[in-house]
């Protein structure tokens, strides 16, 4: 047997609300995102590229269709479920960082993995090794107030790649950055995908961003419009 | 040091420090709603035992008065030979006739004051002044002399041993001081030796207001108070338990002091709650996107749930600890006031669970709202 897609979605529908004002915002989509491989979801605004990517990350339940992660079906489980799903599997990064204020970049990730089970100890070994990673070494005990908008983005991406899940989201993570920094930003995530065997889906609307990537797939209303191989 | 704290108390904390100025605004509710039910409370525990203070300390078991007894200031007279009834009965060790009346005070520099005459049994060591720190108890056996204690020096307008006042228009010389002998009334104590009062009060040698005993070994207060009222029907006998707790309900309840005080102690809890509640809830608000993002990256509910917990638990420690500090003080100082009031470790310890309350209460606001977050909001901009 082969090792199955880290992502891999069929006929994946999600609608919004109900009746008149239904919004179909993803319609019949299949795909597979492999692990070492990173994905670039492009499309206008509207399309459903969000919302797939929630679909994916187990934040939203598909309203038809299937969706699996590492090969398990989770088109059937509980909010408390899809949250460990959440948890022990997928890392996401945000347009606007989404740090907490109040906490240094040490604490961020020694948080993260204590959340994910580490103990003290092993958790602060490695958040700094994390840190260290993302080329913040020199800036364990800065507050995001601290941090330029680049390196607010690396903490975050050390805090999704903590705890080592196989899957990576990106909801347009180099948007608020200049293409200098972005292009960085894209780059490491491309090689957290090949090093450390994960998957990284990124949505954008930069074609430069694109152009990092291993492939690239465009919606248009809800549907899968063209993939390049 | 943060290294080891569990992180829902990390971030609780670090959430708490981040914004100072809230912080502290915080701390303000907290310690002033702390203090005022300190205060408050500890004014009725310093009333409360103040009301009482002549009868927990005069070494009486049991205390006969003529009925309708209500309280320790106020007892009618009764025929002074009840002493050799209540001497007569099995298991009585002393007994003896106690004056305790209101009367006029002339100051010595003029003018009148109120106060509250206590005419004890020189013989008996029964209900005499104690913890005397001028002067010298043995001369209360001298005519026209009486004991009064520090605290009312300004009042009564003495200063020292020696100093001359009236009493009645009779001559009263201050041989002592006593410390910490306050009254609740208005109207100070002043000691004097039975036979004393007797003249001050211009009253007759065989009446007194209370019979007090010392019961003997072994002998059993309720068979004593029963034999005593079979002998005598139309007098009150209490134990000096019943006597004292007579006496604080009617200080503290009948007239309605304690029941005011108690009123301002639970208003104390109220506006500490609110202004907990309130700055828990802008603090949760503020930090919704914090909170979807840790639910986002799969942190449990009961997370989420915890911060806000420990958000309230430090404040109400940290409120608490500050709080009780500052009562404490105002309660050593008190010692030298008109107004005692005690905060023994009971209190603060209570009033730790109180607080505490008080703070999780508080937070239910913000539980309520925390609970409301969908992790896919941060997705929604
Ligand atoms: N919570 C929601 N309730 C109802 N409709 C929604 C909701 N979220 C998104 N939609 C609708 O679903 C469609 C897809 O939205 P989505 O956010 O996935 O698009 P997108 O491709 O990410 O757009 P953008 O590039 O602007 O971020 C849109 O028509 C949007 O209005
Ligand atoms: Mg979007």
């Amino acid at each position: 047997m082969t090792t199955p897609p880290a992502i891999e979605v069929q006929d994946l529908s999600l609608v919004y609300g109900q009746g008149q004002t239904a919004v179909r915002a993803v319609d019949a989509v299949s795909m597979a995102v492999r692990r070492g491989e990173m994905l670039a979801l492009m499309g206008p605004s509207g399309s459903g590229k969000t919302t797939l990517l929630m679909v994916m990350g187990c934040l939203l339940r598909p309203s038809a269709g299937r969706v699996a992660l590492l090969g398990r079906d989770l088109a059937q489980l509980s909010p408390a479920a899809m949250a460990a799903q959440r948890l022990a599997h997928v890392g996401f990064v945000f347009q606007s960082y989404n740090l907490f204020p109040a906490l240094t970049a040490r604490e961020t990730l020694r948080m993260t993995l204590r959340l994910k089970g580490w103990e003290a100890p092993a958790a602060e070994a490695e958040a700094v090794r994390l840190l260290d990673l993302v080329g913040l070494g020199d800036r364990l005990d800065s507050v995001p107030a601290k941090l330029s908008g680049g390196q607010k983005q690396r903490v975050a991406i050390a805090r999704a790649v903590a705890g080592g899940p196989e899957v990576v989201l990106g909801d347009e993570p180099t948007a608020a950055l200049d293409w200098k920094t972005g292009s960085g930003i894209v780059a490491m995530l491309r090689d957290l995908a090949r090093q450390g065997d994960r998957a990284v889906v990124l949505v954008t609307h930069d074609p430069r961003v694109a152009d990092l990537a291993d492939r690239v797939i465009h919606m248009a209303d809800g549907r899968l419009v063209e993939a390049t191989p | 040091m943060t290294a080891v704290l569990p992180p829902a108390v990390l971030l609780a904390w670090r959430n708490l420090a981040y914004d100072r100025s809230r912080f502290v605004v915080t701390m303000v509710g907290i310690v002033f709603s702390v203090v005022l039910v300190a205060v408050q409370t500890g004014l009725f525990f310093g009333f409360t035992a103040t009301t009482t203070i002549i009868i927990e300390h005069s070494g009486a078991d049991l205390w006969v008065a003529l009925s309708g007894l209500r309280n320790f200031e106020i007892a009618m007279p009764q025929k002074e030979r009840h002493r050799n009834i209540v001497m007569g009965i099995p298991g009585v060790a002393r007994a003896e006739a106690l004056e305790v009346f209101f009367s006029a005070w002339r100051k010595p520099t003029g003018g009148n004051e109120s106060v509250l005459v206590v005419g004890f049994d020189p013989d008996s060591g029964l209900a005499g002044p104690w913890n005397l720190v001028e002067g010298d108890a043995a001369d209360l056996r001298l005519p026209d002399t009486v004991v009064v204690d520090v605290i009312s020096k300004a009042k009564l307008g003495v200063a020292r041993v020696g100093d001359q006042a009236e009493i009645n228009g009779r001559r009263a010389r201050v041989v002592g001081f006593t410390q910490g002998i306050r009254s609740f009334t208005a109207s100070p104590y002043v000691f004097a030796t039975f036979a004393n009062a007797i003249n001050y009060g211009n009253l007759n040698d065989r009446q007194a207001n209370y019979i007090i005993a010392r019961l003997a070994d072994g002998a059993r207060p309720e068979d004593v108070k029963q034999a005593i009222r079979e002998r005598m029907p139309d007098v009150d006998v209490l134990t000096k338990a019943e006597f004292a707790e007579m006496t604080k309900t009617y200080w503290m309840f009948t007239t309605g002091a304690g029941t005011a005080i108690l009123m301002s102690a639970g208003l104390g809890i109220a506006v500490g709650m609110v202004i907990v509640a309130q700055v828990l809830y802008a603090t949760t608000v503020d930090h919704l996107t914090e909170f979807g993002t840790l639910r986002a990256m799969g942190a449990p509910q009961g997370f989420i749930l915890r911060i806000i917990f420990w958000q309230a638990a430090i404040t109400a420690v940290a409120g608490h600890l500050i709080g009780i500090l500052i009562a404490m003080a105002i309660a050593h100082a008190s010692q030298y006031g008109t107004a005692l009031i005690i905060v023994p470790p009971d209190l603060a310890a209570a009033l730790f669970f109180v607080t505490f309350a008080m703070c999780a209460t508080a937070s239910l606001v913000s539980i309520r709202k925390a609970l409301t977050i969908d992790p896919a909001m941060v997705f929604q901009r």
